[in-house]
């Protein structure tokens, strides 16, 4: 994996102890990368998962892989357009 | 596990049967319901069918027979309810279900967290729905407490208030997000007295709900036992409603209700009392 560029949507959860949807992390988040960027995000939600694999065309980028890492890790590798 | 739980594995084996309508309830549609759900799921959105406007208030039995009658759902239907935000706002569903006498209702036990996570089936096909005459048959408020109800409790021996929001809410360091307008308070902490169990302390990572023994252990050291009178809150009454759900549907308390007005009701009432240290 040769990304640099990851967004950890639990640990920004636990660490500013936030009521703050995964969603919203992660559109603020993506806003900070230029177009072309690779960024992966990783998250513990199978909902959160979903939603970003299928939100591209809202938020701007294109889904290059997602997998599941682990019953409580998920991750989807995006390109911002 | 309680009957008013259902396993998904159960529910992904009689999808589609006569008699069962699922109903995914979700606080942001556009996130969930809309990008994917289980096949033949309706939607309640929480913000526009549950909740009356312009006035702030639960929907009346009026206004719950217009949404079961829309949603195609009979008297005597088993209701399976979903959502997102680890099953919240479905438990709020399942809450006003309990208000309007409506009882042959479930909760698919993790929600649309677990469902997705098992791989199981998702669609965006939108059901077709033929509309029905529903009747609610009985009402009963019990469930339900309003600001005025908690202050006149307000250091009351025989009432526990349980305030279900994070530590740092109840702390009072965080009121909502500004994501949140809606939600805002102009003061932070919690109502005199509450203990504060946050209603995560009930689920596993995945959502899930913990082995009852557990969570009757978690509640019962700390001064929740079902010989009380409880009250439970949070900031807007659906985190409220799921530990609602686990207390009365799963350990079987009976005198229970939910303070719906929560924190956004108590945190910018003037004169309201207000606590902030632990």
């Amino acid at each position: 994996m040769m990304t640099r560029n990851v967004i950890d949507l639990q640990r920004v959860l636990e660490e500013e102890d936030c009521t703050k949807p995964s969603i919203e992390i992660f559109r603020e988040k993506l806003s900070g990368f230029s177009p072309g960027e690779e960024i992966l995000i990783v998250t513990s939600s199978a909902d959160a998962w979903f939603a970003i694999r299928n939100m591209g065309d809202k938020f701007g980028y294109e889904v290059l892989r997602y997998w599941k890492e682990s019953p409580t890790s998920y991750k989807v590798l995006v390109r911002k357009l | 596990m309680s009957t008013k739980v259902i396993q998904p594995e159960e529910l992904k084996e009689i999808l589609g049967s006569e008699g069962i309508k699922v109903v995914e309830v979700d606080y942001d549609p556009s996130t969930a319901y809309e990008l994917g759900h289980i096949p033949g799921a309706l939607l309640i959105d929480w913000k526009k069918d549950l909740n009356k406007y312009p006035e702030r208030d639960i929907i009346d039995p009026e206004g719950f027979e217009r949404l079961m009658s829309r949603l195609g759902i009979s008297n005597d239907d088993l209701v399976i309810l979903y959502g997102d935000y680890n099953n919240w706002f479905a438990a709020f569903a399942l809450w006003i279900f309990d208000l309007y006498g409506h009882e042959n209702v479930k909760i698919l036990n993790g929600g649309r967290n677990k469902w997705i996570d098992l791989g199981y089936p998702m669609t965006k096909e939108v059901p077709k729905i033929s509309p029905t005459n529903y009747k609610v048959v009985k009402v009963d408020m019990t469930k339900r407490a309003t600001f005025i109800d908690v202050m006149k409790h307000l250091r009351d021996p025989n009432v526990v208030l349980v305030d279900v929001r994070s530590p740092a809410e109840y702390k009072g360091e965080v009121t909502a997000p500004p994501e949140y307008p809606n939600e805002a308070a102009q003061r932070g902490g919690h109502i005199p007295g509450a203990v504060n169990i946050p209603w995560a302390k009930a689920v596993n990572e995945d959502g899930t709900l913990k082995p009852l023994d557990e969570i009757r252990r978690l509640y019962e050291e700390l001064g929740v036992t079902p010989d009380k009178n409880i009250i439970v809150y949070c900031r807007i009454g659906e985190r409220a409603a799921f530990t609602y759900f686990v207390l009365h549907h799963l350990l079987g308390y009976k005198k229970i209700r939910v303070y719906d007005g929560s924190w956004s009701e108590w945190g910018n009432m003037v004169g309201a009392p207000i606590e902030t240290e632990v």
